[in-house]
């Protein structure tokens, strides 16, 4: 589902000797079906926006469009804007709280008025998207294994057959196993489900390997968007904005102090740098 | 010399009584750790790192073996408040190791327990403050903080009792990439100044500035090396799903594809000067 804002600003406490400008001057179009990853430091303002944009909290001025749902700072009816967008906030598993897997999950569409055998359904659904057997609907979430508690709480998300979903940071403090596969299982979900995804992530490597347009923050305001091969192979924005990159572009702009002409800084994986470095290294010898 | 750290035949059960006793979380652990090493840990979700951790600290005790803190057994009970205080712990969520409402109160907690004179106290607070670069902000709230300072605050309050070993638990993986350098550039800061550090962490890149690397799976130590031994053999890290730094994997991947590269890289520097030597012959 296609999201777009415009000329969006939020202040918090406006009016007041506590005003924050949050977000400043928002104008941001993401396809409906895309995988968007949102970067930026602490305090930059991706919080606001993930949460602007999943209609809890609203526009001081300008106005967002999920879908057909518009949000202006007039709104006053959010809901149907939140049944389009669900949120997967940090450490979604502290929210965890039925007796078993099944009843967890079931809780969101149990509140859509769904009948008991449509919930089911949506629960077992949910739970084969997240790649949790079956066996494991009528045990306690809360002894499950970390990345598994998380999928738990992911799946109570898509049960509710949300059009976007927002994820902030998915993969904090799981080990490097469980990041893959939890990215690899977001991937499907985008591919397969159609789903718009927003991934909030400080992991340059998981911004540059799995999504197709980046959206960094700096100080409440867009400061870069691009494909990653946009935003990493732009050396002067990166520094200028003291971005981390990625471990592979870091290795590269290392090699390149000693490289003319320098290699690409568009190689996201090993397998694509060492192909560059074998066809450099096959044309020394045809010389 | 006597080491800081001796772990002899450690079992742990979570549940000793249980008649089941397949599930240890520990398993015939054997560990010496000298004063002023700097040691990382890694492994799998589940492999018993956090256990070792607070098995270390005399949080938890033995269900078999022994475990010898500056030479006092954490079996003893007598022991156990000198053990406590002698190994500091820094936790994964700095909103959670934060409990007083300023900077300055908050180093102090520690202190005021161990009943210091309240000169001494100042002194070290000021002193803990100045280490972690929080100096000047004495009397600010902590929870309005960066996620970086808090956990400098809370490794500030941990060094003001001047333990002679600091754990860390994962206490980068809840930070931005900002913060995260910050307290990685602490450990190793606390580290040059004779404290003994233990990081445990999931990033391969961390792991990797330390002098030498344990690797844990199963609820045992796998593999137990110094850092410079490691490179060579570093993508048997592989074999437990843990992370190979990139230099490691692309150095592998040359060596395979038949360049002359050396045979074994020592650091990321090495291999890069490695390939600007083979690139600029060519």
């Amino acid at each position: 589902m296609e999201i777009v804002i415009e000329d969006l600003n939020v202040i918090y406490h406006p009016g007041t000797p506590f005003a924050k400008q949050a977000l400043t001057d928002i104008n941001l179009r993401v396809a409906s079906g895309s995988f968007v990853a949102l970067l930026g430091a602490t305090g930059s303002g991706k919080s606001t926006l993930i949460q602007t944009v999943a209609g809890l909290i609203k526009p001081t001025s300008g106005q967002l469009r999920i879908g057909n749902q518009v949000v202006t700072p007039k709104s006053k009816q959010l809901s149907e804007l939140r049944r389009l967008v669900g949120v997967a906030f940090q450490y979604p598993e502290h929210q965890l709280f039925e007796e078993t897997v099944a009843k967890d999950i079931a809780f969101g569409p149990r509140q859509q008025g769904l009948t008991e055998e449509q919930v089911a359904e949506r629960v077992e659904e949910a739970m084969r998207w997240v790649g949790l057997p079956p066996s494991l609907k009528d045990r306690s979430p809360l002894a499950l294994s970390g990345g598994q508690m998380r999928r738990v709480a992911i799946a109570g998300i898509l049960a509710m057959r949300p059009q976007v979903l927002i994820l902030d940071e998915p993969t904090a403090g799981l080990d490097p196993r469980g990041q893959r596969e939890m990215l690899d299982m977001v991937g499907r979900l985008h591919r397969e489900q159609g789903l718009t995804v927003l991934l909030v992530t400080h992991q340059m490597e998981e911004a540059a390997r799995y999504a197709e347009q980046l959206v960094i923050l700096s100080e409440g305001r867009i400061a870069l968007t691009g494909s990653p091969r946009e935003v990493f192979g732009n050396e002067q924005a990166l520094s200028r904005l003291k971005l981390d990159v990625p471990e592979i572009t870091k290795l590269i702009m290392a090699l390149n102090r000693n490289l003319d002409p320098p290699l690409p800084l568009t190689l996201f994986s090993v397998e694509e740098l060492e192909r560059e470095l074998e066809s450099r290294w096959k044309r020394g010898d045809d010389r | 010399m006597e080491p800081i750290l001796h772990v002899s035949n450690l079992r742990f059960h979570y549940q000793p009584d249980a008649l089941s006793k397949e599930r240890w979380a520990l398993k015939d652990i054997q560990l010496t750790v000298g004063a002023g090493e700097y040691v990382s840990i890694i492994g799998p979700n589940g492999s018993g790192k956090s256990t070792l951790a607070r098995i270390i600290a005399g949080l938890y005790l033995p269900t078999e073996g022994d475990v010898h803190v500056c030479g006092r057994a954490t079996s003893n009970e007598h022991e156990l408040w000198q053990i406590r205080r002698r190994v500091g712990m820094v936790f994964q969520n700095p909103d959670n190791q934060i409990v007083a409402p300023t900077v300055q109160d908050d180093v102090a907690f520690g202190l005021e327990n161990m009943g210091l004179p309240r000169d001494e106290m100042k002194a070290r607070v000021a002193q803990a403050l100045q280490w972690v670069g929080l100096a000047g902000m004495e009397e600010r709230e902590p929870h309005h903080l960066s996620g970086g300072q808090k956990q400098r605050l809370a490794i500030a309050g941990v060094v003001a009792m001047q333990p002679d070993i600091i754990l860390f638990d994962e206490s980068t993986s809840m930070l931005d990439p900002q913060g995260r350098a910050e307290v990685c550039q602490l450990i190793k800061s606390i580290h040059e100044r004779g404290t003994t550090v233990i990081h445990i962490t999931h990033s391969a890149q961390e792991a990797f500035m330390a002098e030498r690397l344990i690797v844990m799976a199963e609820g045992q130590i796998k593999l137990d090396t110094p850092v410079a031994e490691l490179y060579p053999q570093a993508m048997k890290l592989k074999e437990w799903d843990l992370d190979v730094p990139l230099e490691v994997e692309l150095h592998h991947r040359l060596v395979k594809a038949g360049w002359p590269v050396r045979a074994s890289i020592t650091s990321k520097e090495d291999l890069v000067s490695e390939l600007w030597r083979l690139l600029s012959k060519t």
